[in-house]
């Protein structure tokens, strides 16, 4: 079983939505990670059949969709903003897909399909409700047990934990790994947290400006992305980014405490928590600031700082640590942590040896 | 701005039958950053409406800086409201939108303008003053509406309800830090309405926990991660949250099953009897030394930055936050490490002490 997309692309007036997306996506889940505005809702929808692509083509199993009206694909959608039928109960809410699709499955099958996605979701006790009647969570839970109810061959879940409280998200998300991980179809989820992707651990696609930019595993594009905008996705804090040039202390520049890396001018990457107040490692490069503001989270403290040239450095410092706005600091990064960008194209010159 | 102070204040949306947010008192001083925290259904937006007035509360009185408001509408009460969609006027530029707020209360117009410029600055969307909103990504026209909620500084407080849901990810941190800044500078009163823990405990001075209608702890960033006073800040707070493990106290010595882990801190002598440990995934590690309570891998995720160790133990599922060169992998067995201060007893879900542990190796 597959899902093969072929140089997709959809332009309107003018503008880029999508370009020449070309992918696989193998039974289980592959994710789809990209900030606001990637595409990623746009190619969900061409995947659906909802809009046409100007060019390109999906194939499933084998067969050429193109040609195959939106009913006729088996294809569930589960869209961000969770919709079911107020009027109905639970149960006819996850039947009602049946019911369209498959209406000559007999009413025991259909019992037993319904029972079986409510026990996956654990809405047993909430079949009989009015959506209504239900915390968002839950509503949520209705929505997604309807698109597995069918069987479809693709399900297509488009940021679905977006509108849900933070610790439901939690829970939700590794209820739907548990739920899709030996699951026999193909599954595309969508999210522009590079936390949800890492946690998912699969198939992860990163889109950026309509184009796919990397194809692999969560883990390979959070250590060696191809480009600022991989890198940008897969982290969280943000991924600090500044200049070469910029002053360290002890030698001449940043670039220069670099040189054995790369020799010439560029970007440099580096993630909030390898940067420390106090050098661990004889290589560690010192640089110096003033403090902007301190944000503390009990678990840990980002010490957003101004560097000199107008640039912005932010570190995640383990527990709660407090600073005084406007003084001066020294911090280290660790060398073997930094990213090297070519700051004309945004591609990556070198990545650390290991995870960091 | 204002002091904000609340008294009996509580709130039934049927007749008194059930109470979404159940009466409480409290004092917000004038000046101070509140954000309220909780799940959707805790009592938050109930409590934000009745401070801006769109909600009357069943029970009690609402004072600004000592003056009852509890029966003036929102347009006298003179709240300023950030909501979690933008509102904007479309026929009007940004400038225009900005500017709204102070020429409506006839503001001069050198002050509007020098007003509009610092909070466009503030925000960074100087270089949109000039085109209509509608023009502008969904999160650009947020911030215009944040801009709008900050112009007027003869507001009693601003209130914020979810206001950055439409926010990517990535500018998420800048605003943050930004609106932090802003605080830092103005010291406005801000009451601040979020499901969202990182933005409540980087944004407050004060963090306003509730769950089911109550609040169940106020506090700093600090007080609520290492010192939860009840099970559900435990468990909400953190990410992931606290770790539950059943266990039993015995004169002043705390076991699990029979294993002995410590000696039991409190101000009251805590009675004998079953106890639930909290223990913050950053503060437990584990050993593969052999002693001590055994548990069982199941899942080692990798988070990147770090490793979150998933383990099932007879007395309860744990998750430890581990730094990357960890090396323990799914299906091993290892025995779980106290931290010798940050090992927490509750009973009946409130906290009652904390155990004092010999560290590694118990």
């Amino acid at each position: 079983m597959s899902l093969v997309a072929r140089q997709l692309t959809l332009r309107h007036n003018g503008e880029v939505f999508l370009e020449d997306i070309s992918f696989t996506a193998k039974p289980g889940i592959t994710v789809l990670v990209g900030p606001t505005l990637s595409g990623k809702t746009t190619l969900m929808r061409v995947l659906a059949g909802l809009i046409k692509p100007d060019s390109g083509s999906i194939t499933v199993n084998g067969n050429d969709v193109g040609k195959t009206s939106v009913k006729d694909r088996s294809v569930s959608f589960v869209y961000q903003q969770f919709i079911n039928y107020p009027s109905l109960s639970v149960y006819d809410n996850i039947a009602s897909p049946l019911r369209v699709h498959q209406p000559k499955i007999s009413k025991e099958e259909m019992a037993d399909r319904v029972t079986e996605v409510a026990k996956m979701l654990r809405i047993t006790e909430l079949l009989d409700r009015k959506p209504s009647a239900l915390s968002g969570g839950q509503q949520q839970r209705v929505a997604i047990a309807r698109s597995l109810a069918r069987k479809s061959d693709v399900v297509l879940l488009d940021e679905p934990l977006a509108n849900l409280d933070f610790k439901l998200r939690e829970q939700l998300r590794d209820e739907l790994q548990r739920i899709f991980s030996d699951a026999s179809m193909m599954v595309i989820y969508s999210t522009a947290e590079p936390l949800e992707a890492l946690d998912m651990a699969s198939h992860t696609i990163v889109m950026h400006e309509g184009r796919v930019q990397q194809d692999g595993l969560a883990l390979e594009m959070y250590s060696t992305p191809k480009n600022i905008p991989v890198a940008q996705a897969m982290s969280d804090p943000p991924l600090n980014l500044i200049s070469s040039n910029l002053a360290s202390k002890g030698s001449q520049s940043l670039g220069s405490a670099l040189k054995d890396r790369f020799n010439g001018s560029f970007t440099v990457g580096i993630r909030p928590h390898n940067i420390a107040l106090k050098s661990q490692k004889s290589n560690d490069i010192a640089i110096s600031g003033k403090v902007r503001i301190a944000e503390n989270t009990g678990s840990s403290t980002f010490l957003h700082l101004d560097l000199e040239d107008s640039q912005k450095l932010v570190l995640e410092l383990d527990g709660s640590q407090r600073f005084e706005v406007g003084s001066a600091i020294t911090v280290y990064l660790d060398h073997s942590a930094v990213f090297g960008f070519d700051t004309e194209s945004g591609n990556t010159l070198f990545s650390p040896s290991a995870v960091r | 701005m204002a002091e904000i102070r609340l008294e009996n204040v509580g709130h039934s949306y049927d007749g008194g039958t059930t109470f979404a947010l159940n009466p409480i008192t409290l004092t917000w001083e004038d000046g101070n950053a509140i954000a309220l925290l909780g799940p959707s259904g805790c009592g938050k937006t109930t409590l934000l409406n009745i401070i801006s007035g769109l909600l009357t509360p069943s029970v009690g009185r609402v004072f600004f800086d000592g003056v009852d408001v509890t029966d003036l509408d929102t347009a006298k009460r003179n709240v300023a409201q950030v909501f979690q969609f933008p509102v904007l006027y479309d026929t009007m530029t940004v400038r225009e939108n900005l500017s709204f707020p102070l020429k409506n209360r006839n503001v001069a117009k050198d002050v509007i303008a020098a007003r509009v410029d610092e909070i466009a600055e503030l925000l960074g969307i100087n270089k949109y003053l000039d085109i209509r909103p509608q023009k502008l990504r969904s999160d650009l026209q947020q911030l215009v509406s944040l801009g709008r909620g900050l112009v007027r500084r003869d507001v009693p407080a601003i209130l914020f309800d979810e206001p950055l849901t439409v926010i990517d990810q990535n500018f998420k941190w800048t605003l943050r830090g930004r609106l932090k800044e802003m605080h830092n500078s103005t010291r406005y009163t801000l009451v601040y309405v979020t499901h969202d823990q990182t933005e409540a405990l980087t944004f407050a001075d004060d963090v306003v926990v509730l769950n089911q209608g109550n609040i169940v702890q106020t506090g700093t960033a600090s007080d609520l991660f290492l010192a939860p006073q009840d099970e559900f800040v435990g468990f909400f707070i953190g990410s992931p949250g606290m770790n539950f493990i059943n266990a039993s106290v015995s004169d002043g010595s705390v076991s699990i099953g029979s294993t002995l882990i410590g000696t039991a801190v409190a101000e009251h002598p805590i009675p004998n009897g079953e106890v639930r440990l909290g223990i913050r995934p950053e503060f437990l590690t584990l050993s593969s030394a052999g002693t001590g309570t055994d548990v069982k891998i199941n899942r080692v995720e990798h988070r990147g930055g770090y490793k979150l160790i998933h383990a099932d133990g007879p007395h309860g599922n744990v998750v430890a936050k581990l730094p990357n060169d960890s090396a323990f992998v799914a299906g091993e067995k290892a025995q779980l490490v106290f931290h010798p201060e940050r090992t927490y007893l509750f009973r009946d879900s409130k906290l009652a002490g904390r155990v004092s542990t010999k560290g590694a190796g118990q």
